[in-house]
């Protein structure tokens, strides 16, 4: 229930594109206005039942509770508030791709009993484990007979153009996506596409008709008048049949494998090695108890299943290897594991950024858990991008109140590649420095010595 | 000459593109109105071809398998 029911609370910064409504939330709890310009189509939405069927089926997220503000001039819905809220820059190819067909499967079936999508922003759909789920129940309202399907340049560049560019060109969507933050624009994409993938139908509508038409109506505005002219719902309906038909048969070009996506079956563990690391954190996660977990350089999300199997609810791995997040994401659909994957580049997590420079939050802002697992991560940021010791053990407990950190020492095989070319610059990295620097800011609850190398993992607790 | 006719094909293109208010908050974007105006038509066209091509390819299944059964006995 409302504890009062007027807008008061602090408007969520990314929620202010369409009149329909806004978000913001109060406390811990999230709330969603619907205003005047709004109303119509919400109670439409409402009264033929379509909010219910999507909720139940799990959708679109809840809606608690319902009342009018106290002045009457919106109505305020509380929303079921998600776990996580990510970008589609951190999705890798699978989850984009499940993303895609998720939306044009929803604005099908939406089509279907007389509704529609006003938007196609990537950013109305979030994720529950691998499970995508729609968040802004204002895009759904009425279909009007002959009216056009609004989204499409905008479903093209926030879906379809960033999973071509990894499709076609091998290039993964993430760092460009996060750059432009609206997705890839046609035009871009337009501009480098070899000729050869410009000759079949899809692409030569959907991107160089379309550049083409958008670059030539772009002046001259002014000339013209305004005419009727619709377009049928069967059309309609067969260019988001045909665009989900080419979406669902896209995959990865991978024409190389990455550095890491083989890790989970050729690192430098034995089996007895890897089976203490597995109790180690089996053991962490039954004492510590955290439910939600943040897996840094989560690889293939091994560890993950493990936390997810010791008794946590909910994980979100990071790891910045394209392809090993693609197997993560595999692995977590088939196993029906609670397993987000997510890509990551440490050195350079997702800032604050947009409108005001809040209207996408960053990693450090969202991604907070009760547990952090950061196994076989730290050298990678230590040696190889020389983060001082106390920055990066600082860094991992803003991540988490409790965790297991992996120290991985000079001795070790990885890191002894690391420094093959390079001048050793790390007089004090070692395991005893390590742990000097975590006591200051943790309390080591355990330690154990897990590979010959002398790879050890601390559990621990941050001091209050 | 080559200009009329970019000038008066832009025109047609753009009469198309500003026909009908897409009830939208956001600029759905003229490349994709036009577009949508040009292959509706045939995305429907090939929704329908596709129904007589599965059609087909059934009745040919369907030939096959029956055959198959007569076979069987």
């Amino acid at each position: 229930m409302l504890g009062a029911t007027s807008v008061d609370g602090v408007r969520i910064a990314g929620s202010f594109r369409d009149p329909a409504g806004y978000v913001f939330q109060r406390g811990d709890r999230l709330y969603r206005a619907v205003t005047k310009h709004g109303a119509a189509d919400y109670n439409a939405a409402k009264a033929a039942g379509i909010l219910t069927w999507l909720c139940d089926d799990r959708r679109l997220v809840r809606i608690l509770d319902e009342q009018p503000s106290s002045d009457g001039s919106v109505t305020v819905l509380e929303v079921e508030r998600l776990p996580w809220i990510t970008h589609p820059y951190e999705w890798s190819f699978q989850l984009l791709k499940i993303a895609a067909l998720f939306h044009l499967d929803l604005h099908l079936d939406l089509l279907d009993r007389g509704f529609t999508l006003s938007d196609a922003t990537a950013y109305n759909v979030q994720f529950v484990g691998t499970n995508p789920i729609f968040i802004d129940h204002l895009s759904i309202r009425p279909y009007r007979a002959g009216e056009f399907w609004a989204g499409h340049r905008q479903f093209c560049e926030q879906f379809l153009t960033p999973l071509l560019l990894r499709s076609y060109l091998d290039v993964p969507h993430n760092a460009w996506y996060r750059g432009s933050m609206e997705g890839i624009a046609v035009s871009d994409l337009a501009r480098i596409l070899p000729i050869h993938k410009k000759l079949s139908w899809n692409v030569l509508t959907n991107i160089v008709l379309q550049d083409k038409f958008q670059a030539g109506t772009s002046s001259e505005e002014k000339r013209f008048s305004v005419k009727e002219r619709k377009l049928p719902k069967q059309a309609f309906l067969a260019m988001v049949r045909q665009m989900r038909a080419w979406i669902s048969r896209l995959q990865p070009a991978d024409r190389k494998k990455t550095v890491w996506a083989d890790y989970s079956l050729i690192n430098t563990y034995r089996d007895a090695e890897r089976q203490a690391k597995h109790s180690f954190i089996a053991d962490y996660v039954r004492a510590a108890g955290p439910k939600t977990v943040i897996d840094l350089g989560c690889n293939t999300g091994e560890y993950s299943e493990r936390a997810l199997a010791s008794g946590a609810t909910s994980v979100v791995g990071f790891d910045f290897d394209v392809q090993a997040l693609d197997r993560a994401c595999d692995n977590a659909v088939s196993r029906k594991l609670n397993l987000l994957p997510l890509f990551l580049d440490a050195r350079n997590p997702s800032p604050n950024q947009g409108w005001m420079g809040t209207e996408r939050l960053g990693f450090s802002e969202r991604m907070k858990a009760d547990g952090l697992l950061a196994l076989a991560f730290e050298h990678h940021l230590a040696i190889a991008h020389n983060v001082p010791l106390d920055q990066l053990v600082q860094w991992f407990l803003l991540v988490a109140p409790t965790g297991v950190i992996e120290f991985v020492p000079k001795s070790d095989p990885t890191v002894q590649r690391m420094l093959a070319l390079r001048e050793d610059i790390f007089p004090n990295y070692d395991v005893h420095e390590f742990e000097r620097i975590l006591t200051t800011h943790a309390v080591i609850e355990r330690s154990e010595v897990v590979s010959q190398s002398g790879r050890t993992l601390f559990q621990f607790r941050r001091s209050s | 000459m080559k200009n009329k006719i970019t000038v008066a094909l832009s025109g047609w293109l753009f009469l198309i593109a500003f026909t009908n208010q897409a009830h939208a908050y956001l600029d759905p974007g003229t490349g994709s109105m036009i577009l949508q105006v040009v292959i509706g038509g045939i995305a429907m066209g090939f929704a329908t071809l596709s129904v007589y091509f599965q059609r087909v390819k059934v009745f040919f299944s369907g030939r096959g398998k029956s055959r198959k059964s007569d076979a069987d006995r």
